[in-house]
């Protein structure tokens, strides 16, 4: 499945992608590639098409009735627009954790192993192993491991965000896209998601969208600026922060707008 | 600018005043109709008293006093129940002035006699052949004794006499399969074969006719010796009055009763009025297969109306694309949700009945067809459960649509991305989160379509059905059979009894039993939603 060939290179990029929603066209040839291993954060003022590009690397677009993908988007060297690709392969292969907290009105234990249930497995020994390894990789074990038979909606905004990390972790993808994942939490429990990426980097690659600039400089190595549905500016984190290429860039880190 | 804004102040004021008033008398008239209903019912069960009124010319009668009014001339009159229909010429029920009225006893020994034919007796303690008058007690100890002796002496051989009647319907309904073969084989042999079942079946038919006329000789001797033990009684005037034991269903003391007794023998007249069979043109007895046939019915139509509705309803709102079709769906949904329930029992008899029980009458009983017998030709419980199933399908298409729509995207989408298949997400997610509000429309569904006559009257209602569509013979179910419904039971005795003021109590007792079925099932569906709102519900959202 996997194109070995690719094991150094940015695990996905994008070449000459645009965007339609309809008429409307949301991203305008996007040239940009995301470093294997890496944290990388995609920032901009609203509307700027951050979210729609995100979409486009699981394919969530697919959902909006009258889309249009052109140009490619390759995952490991596969268009993954090609006729023949597997949606829900490739969404098992690219995790997403979603700005509003969504965990299923299910047992922590359930929406833990979700992803594996519908993927068919059914060992017992398996679904418990991984909902443990799971819960543990995003931090929640110590809080909820005598309660996983529990519902999960009775656990806190922020622990409901990381189930939902958990959730992603466990079908064991090798991206994980992040839009806006703290921006309806609280700041201790935006601080533990963030450390949370900065575990979770390295094993998984991560995609995460931010309005929030520190953020951005905490968690990411590399970031990209979107601004009008284009690519401004793409660089290592430290850099683009401090010596912006792009006159866009410099106006939003400086807040003249967004 | 100011003055408008007081103007609509004040309005608002009214307004609430309105809204408040309209509620108030809805809730009124509620509480009105309940009662009326409540009310009547438990007079109908609780064992009353009898009295003895003697009039001023001299007169006298036993009875109980029903209801009051004036005379169009102003004077106040008394109505009294006072049975004994053939000794009345027929009336169960007299009016007299108040003023005529010199006095009005409630002598201990007036006994109420529920009788098997002509309604109720009202009577007091007659002599024996030998003077003597019998208790209460020795009446009470020789009818259960009769009851006894009769449900081992003469009660099998009623069974064995319906279940051959049933057999020799059978029988002739082969024979006549046989003879109809017979008459349409064209080779020879095969006309020889049916020829032969034929006579075999004649042969059958014949038997069966010879067992059960010696059996019915028999049980005519048995019941004509069991027809020999009477009970003695006298009317309020003296008069004899001999009744034989048969024909009493019951005999009660009621002016002699304690409140306890009165009790007991209440929770007995319930037990009666929802296990007994009605009798004499459905104006006595009690109304058990009119209730079965409701149950039954609403069971049938929630089998064929849940599935269909709920998959309808799935369809319309996660898979199809929002186009012409489907918005033409759903206007005609919602439009069809408005549609007059006699029109569907207009749609049912002329599409299931005729059409479809046609066909099937065609296709398996081309035999009962030519003799002009029908069987899913006519009117059936299965047809109006049907009929009913598609009156309620638009409510259940619209409330499945609504609780799918209260179902987040987000968690739609969660789904989704986790590698998900729609139907994955349908199936495991949405689902379960959309069931309380599916359920809870259903259910009130339900309830409405349990109290619907109109289109039932078209497709198989009927006054009167004492083969149940559930019984002991096979095969057990019979879909294809007509059957009794409380709620065209009320219409039948309100407005089509021969004796509408006898059978009235029963009218108030079939509505309140029609309504305590519709209430159980709005707080089956109330009950159901909080339990399964507790179990899926979406804190935080
Ligand atoms: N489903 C949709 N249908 C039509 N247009 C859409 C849809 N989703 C987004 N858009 C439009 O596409 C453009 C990019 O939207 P997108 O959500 O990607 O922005 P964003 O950068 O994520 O913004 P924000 O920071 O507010 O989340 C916007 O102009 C938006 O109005
Ligand atoms: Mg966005």
């Amino acid at each position: 499945m996997r194109n070995e060939d690719h094991a150094d290179g940015p695990i996905a990029s994008a070449a000459g992608l645009n965007f339609f929603y309809g008429e409307k066209q949301a991203l305008v040839d996007i040239n940009l590639d995301i470093a294997r291993g890496l944290a990388t954060a995609l920032i901009g003022p609203s509307g700027c098409g951050k979210s729609t590009f995100l979409r486009c690397l699981n394919r969530m677009n697919d959902l909006v009735d009258g889309s249009r993908v052109e140009g490619t988007l390759t995952l490991d060297g596969e268009d993954i627009n090609a006729p023949g690709v597997d949606v829900i392969d490739l969404r098992r292969r690219v995790g997403m954790v979603f700005q509003k907290p969504n965990p299923f009105p299910k047992s922590i234990y359930e929406n833990v192993v979700y992803g594996l249930r519908i993927a068919g497995v059914r060992g017992r020994a398996e679904l418990d192993a991984a909902c443990e390894h799971s819960l543990r990789r995003s931090a929640l074990w110590d809080e909820v491991k005598d309660r996983l038979r529990e519902s999960a909606m009775g656990l806190s905004g922020g622990q409901h965000q990381r189930l939902c990390i958990a959730r992603a972790v466990a079908v064991k993808p090798e991206i994980i896209l992040m839009d806006e994942p703290c921006s309806a939490l609280d700041p201790r429990s935006t601080v533990k998601i963030e450390d949370l990426i900065s575990e979770l980097k390295g094993d998984y690659t991560i995609v995460i969208v931010t309005h929030n600039m520190q953020q951005a400089a905490r968690v990411s190595d590399r970031t990209a600026f979107f601004y009008e549905g284009k690519l401004m500016e793409e660089g290592e984190t430290k850099k683009l922060f401090t010596t912006p290429v792009r006159k866009e860039t410099e106006d939003y880190l400086t807040g003249r707008f967004g | 600018m100011a003055r408008r804004r007081d103007a609509t102040r004040s309005d608002g004021k009214a307004w609430i005043f309105l809204s408040w008033t309209s509620l108030f008398l809805i809730l009124a008239m509620m509480g009105v109709l309940g009662l009326l209903i409540c009310v009547n019912s438990f007079r109908a069960l609780w064992p009353n008293r009898i009295e003895q009124v003697t009039l001023a010319d001299g007169s006298v009668f036993l009875g109980f006093p029903v209801n009051a009014d004036l005379s169009p001339e102003g004077l106040s009159r008394l109505q009294y129940k006072v049975a004994n229909r053939e000794l009345n010429s027929g009336a169960d029920f007299r009016w007299v002035y108040a003023r005529d009225i010199v006095s009005a006893a409630r002598p201990p020994g007036a006994v109420l006699v529920n009788r098997a034919e002509n309604g109720d007796f009202l009577g007091l303690p007659g002599p024996g052949a030998d003077g003597s008058f019998e208790k209460p007690e020795q009446l009470r100890a020789r009818l259960r004794s009769y009851r006894e002796r009769w449900n081992a002496g003469a009660e099998p051989l009623r069974r064995k006499l319906a279940s051959l009647g049933e057999d020799w319907q059978r029988v002739h309904l082969s024979a006549l399969k046989a003879q109809y073969a017979m008459e349409r084989a064209a080779a020879a042999p095969a006309k020889e074969e049916s020829a032969k079942r034929l006579r075999a079946e004649r042969e059958r038919e014949s038997a069966v006719k010879a067992e059960s006329e010696t059996l019915m000789g028999e049980f005519n001797r048995i019941k004509n010796d069991f027809s020999r033990e009477t009970a003695v009684f006298a009317t309020a005037e003296g008069e004899t009055v001999v009744l034989p034991l048969s024909s009493i269903v019951d005999a009660s003391w009621p002016n002699a009763m304690t409140v306890m007794e009165r009790a007991g023998a209440f929770a007995v007249n319930v037990w009666r009025l929802l296990t007994h069979y009605p009798r004499e043109a459905n104006t006595e007895g009690g109304i058990y297969p009119a209730l079965f046939g409701t149950v039954m019915l609403v069971f049938l139509m929630a089998v064929s109306a849940f599935p269909l509705g709920v998959a309808a309803g799935i369809y319309l709102r996660e898979y199809a694309h929002d186009g012409i079709l489907s918005r033409t769906a759903r206007v005609a949904v919602n439009n069809l949700a408005g549609v007059p329930s006699i029109v569907y029992g207009i749609f049912g008899l002329g599409f299931f009945i005729y059409g479809m029980g046609g066909a099937i009458d065609d296709l398996i009983y081309p035999e009962r067809v030519a003799a002009g017998i029908n069987t899913y030709g006519g009117g059936g419980i299965i047809w109006s459960a049907l009929t009913l199933g598609l009156l309620t399908l638009p409510v259940v298409i619209v409330a499945t649509e609504e609780a799918l729509a209260t179902v987040p995207s987000e968690i739609r989408q969660g789904s989704l991305a986790l590698g998900a298949t729609r139907f994955q997400t349908l199936w495991r997610v949405i689902l379960p989160m959309a069931s309380p509000g599916i359920l809870t429309g259903f259910i009130l569904a339900m309830a409405r379509a349990a109290g619907e006559v109109a289109p039932l009257m078209l497709t198989g209602a009927v006054k009167s059905a004492h083969n149940l569509p559930l019984d002991g013979n096979w095969p057990f179910v019979h879909l294809e059979r007509k059957f009794m419904h409380l709620g065209f039971h009320i219409y039948d005795m309100g407005f089509q009894s021969p004796n509408v003021e006898a059978s009235k109590p029963l009218v108030y007792l079939t509505a309140l039993v029609l309504l305590i079925l519709v209430f159980a099932l709005n707080f089956s569906a109330i009950t159901l939603r909080k339990r399964m709102r507790d179990k899926y519900a979406m804190k935080g959202f």
